[in-house]
């Protein structure tokens, strides 16, 4: 049915060449030599046999007892569909979700405030300010992330040197206003200090390709 | 190298800089030549004629590469913590010329860091060794604080004894380090250069009027460093131009504020804070009005001041500090009239009153430059470390009568061929001060330091304001003498008056950006913005006209000072005949032609002897005092509002008590 | 036997001076030319240093004894002009290890002085490891030394010498001191030295020990007081040098044997050694031989016969050879193979890739790690680099980081390549020779013993993997 409708239509081609032809645009007879066979429309049977088992086809609705098998196939498969908010689908380890800010295992924060990922940033979603901390080390004291101008391209923690600032395998923080999605220095190591097993799980099997 | 920099071809370098001596030691632009075995150091190389220098073939590109590994395999991978990073020059080299990958598996160096005190942040470890900094303070600064110890793998740059860096330009070893070892203590980890906006301006901490460009993030300035200007500067800044911007900061005045009835300032509107002032000029007579422009008023607000009180009435103008009746009819006579750089040309320089070292920081480097040439220097005033040696001729006007009888002194500078006199401001705020200039000029005749093709005398200034001032006529009038006590004073951003100045009970409006001296004896209080928040003219102690670009917007309702004029005088009823800024200039332009040529020096033409009778005669036979001169700063490091609100500055100043009481010295 | 063979010299050298002295200026008789091929075995009558063993008085009297001061006024009185041509027709290259022609190095200092005074600097500070010949001439035959400053003085026009000795050498200081003294006393120096009317004044200045303070620019920043760090060249010390003025640093032994050359002629001096390799020489002969010594030889005298004769062979025999170290340690070691019939001169030990330096040939007989043995040399250049330039800075440091583990094999097999490739980055690219001298006994461990460095990492990996 689809095929004979399609053989209905003048081919791109052809319409291409019609085109060319109003244009003043002789289209070159060597294109259309070479054009592929089209499929013709199929001649109406003319003999009684073969309009007998036209009609059969029709009356029997075969064609749709083939669509329904394949259905009921279907309906037997195992199913892809998945419960989502109870069940979650597999996830790459270099899934680019929601973003945290790591820390040392002896508990000290990563960022060093060297403000890369500011500056790589091409959404311009990230706003840091820093100073020298009383030890004398160099830390941020702000440490801004807009996720509402973020558009999860992963440089910031491809540009981190420390591996600070990462995108976590979380993509469950729908929130119910803009302020919300403002994440601050505290909000993203909340984050890296709740998802700390997995980002460390999946940067240890990223290690070999980075 | 320079033969190479004049071709174009770019060298890389670490340790050469054209302004220090050559010390050939980072072996980095390291070029073939032709007819050598081996490459040498272009820096220490002198081109010859028919010399053939290859700066690309692979032999020195192996060269580069490993003198860049050497440098590498001690130099910590810190750049993500280090200042120096975005603008470092071995990260750009390491990227140029350097291989892609270490092959060093050993342990890396590490050495202390070094107090150097409250400006110059060090980070030891990163030192390359190219001895800048070293170079830098022995010929340059003058002081033999810095120098290498300890040999080969283990030699440290720092100070010989734990000892802070006593220069007033040690600023400036930050911008010639060329890694992250010596980088500014206030702007540490504060912000990276790439995301600063840059301003070009001038520096008006001083009446060099040093090119700066001011760094700024948002509405905060966040560093001052120097641009190039030969004629000026050079390269150099003083610290107190460089690390003063955190005073503006603090302290501000961001909205008009007016004394209530209780004595104590209440927030107002500019309307109200307008209308207060016209209130309290009600039945003031015209010559009972006096105004004061202070150190850091630019020309446009001087001269939009001096027409509000002409028409006000009042020809009782003043710059602060007793400068009040200095003869400015003649430029010459209050300019640094070689100019700034032309000092250089002098053979002999004799310094009269003055502290160039606290005064101009950067024109001292430049007379220690002509002393490292051999040029003789004579000082007629206090004895103090100048950084280089000269012939102490006594501190007193004594002294200079003495030199002006007959003297080694003076014969030496009428030898010379370009003997150049320097007048500080010392002289300039004395009390006796006609009869010392008179003196001098006796000494300037004499010894011939004014002769066709060479004027060498100069006049020192110390307050960025000052020679627009005398340029635009910001001057006391011939009946202001006579004027009654004054009944309302207007202060200019001026701290620095003495105490006659205003008398009891007169009603003071004070103008400016810092809650400092004058505010607090201010009954209304207008804010106006600071240098780094306005386009306005300054010109220098060589009469340099030069103007600084707003770099960050005006805190609160302040104005510009110029804008304030006008609208109290519409207020006033006395109407200014200018709207915009570019009138303001006309109007300047006016007055005072040169103003308008941004960035030029006149040469001020000289009148000889027959104005020096005049002057004589206008002098009287006072007898100068044998009052001793002094400089006209005591503490380089607070000098106006701005430095006196800087807490960096307060900083330096602590640092250097505890010096001098020796908890560093040992 | 010596001190017969010594008077004999005396004699000899006494009718060679008369000899000279006789044959008028412009009618030198040729020598036939010709072309020695044996060297080595030199007669006592031709050595130079005849109190090199301290056997005799090494002060005034008898210094006078063995010919010093013999005439020495005639000599300066022959002028600059004399003394440079005949030092350059002898042949003699200097001694401290360059090995630069000494009559042309002389002969560099201005002709017409332009108001700066010239002076000659005598580069004492001997501490190349390895070398002891300058000690032996300054401790036993001082005025040999104190009147060679006098005629190279006048050779170069300066009006004042300073001798740089090296700090450890207090026993040579106060030797020569003492020499310094006589020579006063006597009229030798000072206004009118000798009575040829010629105004030369000396003094000695003692270092601090410094390795560096050897090399001539950094002797002359000590000798103004400063950090011995080297200067950059050009200028060369020839135009601009002590205290900005023209100045040559000579070797102590290049200096003393100046006097000898002309009493004796140029032609008697260049009769000794090969072409262009001209002279006697001393040699200091340390490590593994039986008779360590300092000895006089003629220059170009085969390796082998050098240690046999004078050194009383290798320690266990010739066969027991490792390798040596023909010219003081900053030169590159030769194995045994071509130690059996190179030749000690300027140019054959160059053809082997070597240099004679300053001829301080150390022996190392098969008991010996070589790799530990460079390892230490490493080590000293490590300790002695001047930290001024960066390739030598940080390269000396880098080498004998590596050296370190390649004395216990903790390496891997490609860093054998990448020491190679340091050497060469370090080697020319720095001021002064310092940086050549640290690569360059490194350079020579590799070519020559590089099974051993291979086989010793494969051994340590071994032990680790077991």
């Amino acid at each position: 049915m689809l095929s004979r409708a399609a053989s209905r239509l003048p081919s791109r081609l052809q319409i291409a060449a019609w085109r060319g032809a109003q244009c003043g645009f002789a289209t070159q007879p060597a294109q259309e030599q070479e054009a592929p066979e089209l499929p013709t429309q199929r001649e109406a049977p003319k003999n009684l046999a073969g309009v007998l088992d036209e009609s059969a086809q029709t009356l029997f609705m075969t064609e749709m007892a083939r669509g329904l098998s394949l259905t009921l196939k279907a309906f037997f498969d195992k199913k892809v569909t998945i419960n989502y908010p109870f069940e979650k689908g597999p996830i790459s380890p270099r899934f680019r979700g929601e973003h945290a800010l790591r820390r040392y295992p002896s508990g000290e924060e990563r960022c060093i405030a060297c403000k890369l990922c500011e500056a790589v940033c091409p959404a311009q979603a990230i706003t840091i300010e820093a100073e020298e901390r009383e030890d004398g080390s160099r830390r941020t004291t702000r440490y801004d992330l807009d996720m509402t101008k973020c558009i999860y391209c992963g440089f910031c923690q491809e540009a981190c040197p420390v591996d600070a600032i990462v995108e976590g395998p979380n993509f469950e923080f729908s929130t119910e206003s803009h302020e919300e999605l403002l994440y601050d220095k505290q909000k993203l190591l909340e984050n890296g200090d709740r998802w700390e097993t997995e980002i460390a799980a999946n940067l240890r099997t990223e290690s070999l390709y980075r | 190298m320079a033969a190479c920099d004049a071709a174009g071809i770019d060298i890389p370098r670490f340790c050469y800089h054209q302004r220090l001596s050559i010390a050939g030691n980072c072996r980095m632009c390291l070029v073939e030549v032709e007819k050598s075995p081996k490459p040498v150091a272009s820096c220490a190389m002198p081109a010859g004629p028919g010399m053939k220098i290859k700066t690309d073939t692979p032999l020195v590109k192996k060269a580069r590469e490993g003198v860049m590994e050497f440098l590498l395999i001690n130099h910590p991978l810190d750049c993500p913590i280090c200042d120096q990073g975005g603008e470092c020059d071995l990260q750009d080299q390491a990227m140029h010329f350097g291989s892609d990958r270490g092959r060093f598996t050993e342990m890396k160096r590490a050495v202390d860091d070094k107090n150097l005190g409250p400006l110059v942040k060090t980070v030891m470890t990163r030192c390359i060794h190219c001895t800048r900094c070293v170079r830098f303070a022995t010929e340059i600064a003058g002081v033999q604080d810095m120098g290498i110890t300890g040999r080969g793998r283990d030699s440290e740059v720092g100070t010989y004894v734990d000892k802070l860096l006593t220069s007033e330009l040690s600023g400036n070893v930050i911008d010639l380090c060329p890694v992250g070892a010596l980088t500014s203590k206030p702007f540490a980890f504060t912000a990276r250069n790439w995301e600063l906006k840059n301003t070009e301006s001038v520096d008006v901490s001083d009446a060099l009027g040093a090119n700066i460009r001011i760094d700024s993030r948002g509405a905060e300035v966040m560093r001052i460093v120097p641009r190039l200007n030969e004629d000026v500067n050079e390269e150099w800044i003083s610290d107190k131009a460089r690390f003063q911007y955190d005073g503006l900061k603090r302290q501000r005045l961001s909205v008009p504020l007016v004394k209530g009835k209780d004595g104590g300032f209440r927030n107002a509107h500019w309307s109200e804070a307008l209308l207060a002032i016209q209130q309290a000029l009600k039945g003031v007579k015209g010559n009972e009005i006096k105004a004061i422009a202070g150190k850091l008023s630019d020309a446009e607000a001087m001269i939009a001041l001096k027409d509000l009180m002409n028409r006000l009435g009042s020809g009782n103008l003043q710059h602060e500090a007793g400068f009040s009746d200095l003869d400015a009819d003649v430029r010459s006579n209050y300019l640094m009239n070689t100019g700034i750089s032309g000092i250089e040309k002098a053979d002999a320089v004799l310094l009269i009153g003055s502290n160039p070292r606290l005064e101009s920081p950067v024109f001292n480097a430049r007379i220690r430059k002509m002393w490292l040439e051999g040029v003789p220097v004579y000082l007629i005033g206090s004895q103090v470390d100048l950084t280089y040696a000269y012939t102490y001729l006594g501190n007193s006007p004594e002294a200079l009568t003495k030199v002006l009888k007959n003297s080694d002194a003076l014969k030496r500078l009428k030898e010379a061929k370009r003997p150049a006199v320097i007048v500080g401001p010392g002289v300039l705020k004395r009390s006796d001060r006609d009869a010392v200039l008179q003196q001098v000029h006796g000494l300037v005749e004499k010894a011939e330091v004014v002769k066709e093709g060479w004027n060498g005398y100069n006049v020192l200034h110390d307050a960025a304001s000052r020679v627009a001032a005398l340029d635009i006529g910001f001057l006391p009038s011939a009946r202001a003498s006579a004027a009654p006590p004054a009944k309302f004073v207007y202060l200019l951003g001026s701290d620095d008056w003495q105490e006659s100045d205003i008398p009891e009970g007169a009603f003071v409006v004070y103008q400016g950006h810092h809650g400092d001296r004058g505010a607090s004896r201010a009954d209304v209080i207008l804010p106006a913005a600071a240098y780094t928040e306005k386009s306005a003219t300054f010109v220098n102690t060589e009469g340099r006209a030069q103007r600084t670009k707003e770099a960050v917007p005006k805190p609160g309702d302040s104005r510009e000072d110029w804008q304030i004029l006008v609208a109290l005088a519409e207020v006033l009823k006395q109407p200014l005949p200018y709207k915009t800024l570019n009138a303001v200039r006309e109007r300047l332009a006016e007055v005072a032609p040169h103003l308008q040529h941004v960035d030029e020096r006149e040469a001020p033409i000289w009148l000889n002897g027959e104005y020096f009778k005049a002057f004589a005669s206008k002098a009287g036979k006072a007898a100068a005092s044998n009052k001793e001169f002094r400089s006209s700063i005591d503490n380089f490091y607070m000098t106006d509002v701005i430095s006196r609100s800087s807490q960096v500055m307060a900083k330096c100043v602590q640092a250097k008590g505890s010096m001098r009481q020796g908890s560093y010295a040992s | 036997m010596l001190s017969r063979g010594s008077k004999r010299a005396v004699a000899q050298l006494q009718t060679g001076v008369l000899r000279a002295f006789s044959a008028a200026p412009g009618t030198v008789t040729t020598p036939v030319p010709h072309e020695k091929t044996s060297f080595g075995g030199l007669k006592d009558e031709d050595r130079i240093f005849t109190n090199l063993y301290g056997k005799h008085d090494p002060f005034i009297k008898g210094a006078m004894a063995r010919g010093d001061w013999y005439r020495t006024k005639d000599l300066v009185l022959k002028g600059t002009d004399w003394i440079i041509s005949e030092m350059k027709k002898s042949g003699l290259r200097g001694r401290g290890g360059a090995g630069f022609p000494s009559g042309l190095k002389w002969s560099f200092m201005p002709k017409v002085s332009d108001g700066r005074p010239s002076y000659l600097v005598v580069n004492a500070d001997e501490s190349e490891p390895g070398t002891c010949k300058d000690r032996e001439i300054m401790r036993h035959d001082p005025h040999k030394l104190v009147e060679g400053c006098l005629i190279a003085g006048v050779g170069m026009r300066a009006r004042a010498g300073y001798i740089y000795i090296r700090g450890e050498y207090v026993n040579e200081r106060l030797a020569l001191e003492r020499a310094i003294k006589e020579a006063y006393a006597k009229g030798f120096l000072g206004r009118n030295a000798c009575g040829s009317g010629y105004d030369f004044d000396l003094a000695v200045h003692y270092g601090a020990g410094a390795y560096i303070c050897g090399e001539e620019t950094a002797l002359i920043e000590s000798l103004e007081g400063k950090q011995g760090k080297p200067r950059l060249k050009p200028p060369f010390p020839a135009n601009v040098g002590l205290y900005g003025c023209p100045t040559t640093v000579t070797n102590v032994e290049t200096v003393a044997v100046a006097p000898t050359i002309l009493r004796r002629g140029p032609e008697w001096f260049a009769s000794f050694g090969r072409k262009n390799n001209h002279g006697t020489k001393l040699y200091c002969i340390s490590g593994h031989v039986n008779k360590p010594c300092t000895v006089e030889e003629e220059l170009s005298i085969p390796l082998k016969e050098l240690i046999e004769r004078h050194a009383g062979g290798v320690r266990g025999g010739w066969d027991n050879l490792l390798a040596i170290i023909p010219g003081g340690s900053s030169v590159p070691l030769l194995p045994k193979r071509i130690c059996d019939n190179v030749l000690m001169d300027f140019d054959a030990l160059k053809e082997v890739q070597s240099g004679l330096g300053t001829a301080a040939v150390i022996v190392m007989d098969k008991s010996t790690d070589v790799i530990d043995a460079i390892a230490r040399l490493s080590y000293f250049y490590k300790h002695e680099s001047c930290g001024q330039c960066t390739p030598c800075r940080e390269g000396t440091g880098w080498l004998y980081d590596i050296m370190t583990r390649m004395k216990k094999g903790d390496a891997r097999l490609e860093e054998i390549d990448m020491l190679w490739e340091l050497t060469k980055q370090i080697e020319g690219h720095t001021i002064c020779a310092l940086g050549d001298a640290a690569a360059w006994p490194v350079q020579g461990l590799i070519r020559h013993f590089r099974p051993e460095m291979e086989d010793r990492i494969g051994r340590a990996a071994e032990r680790i993997a077991a």
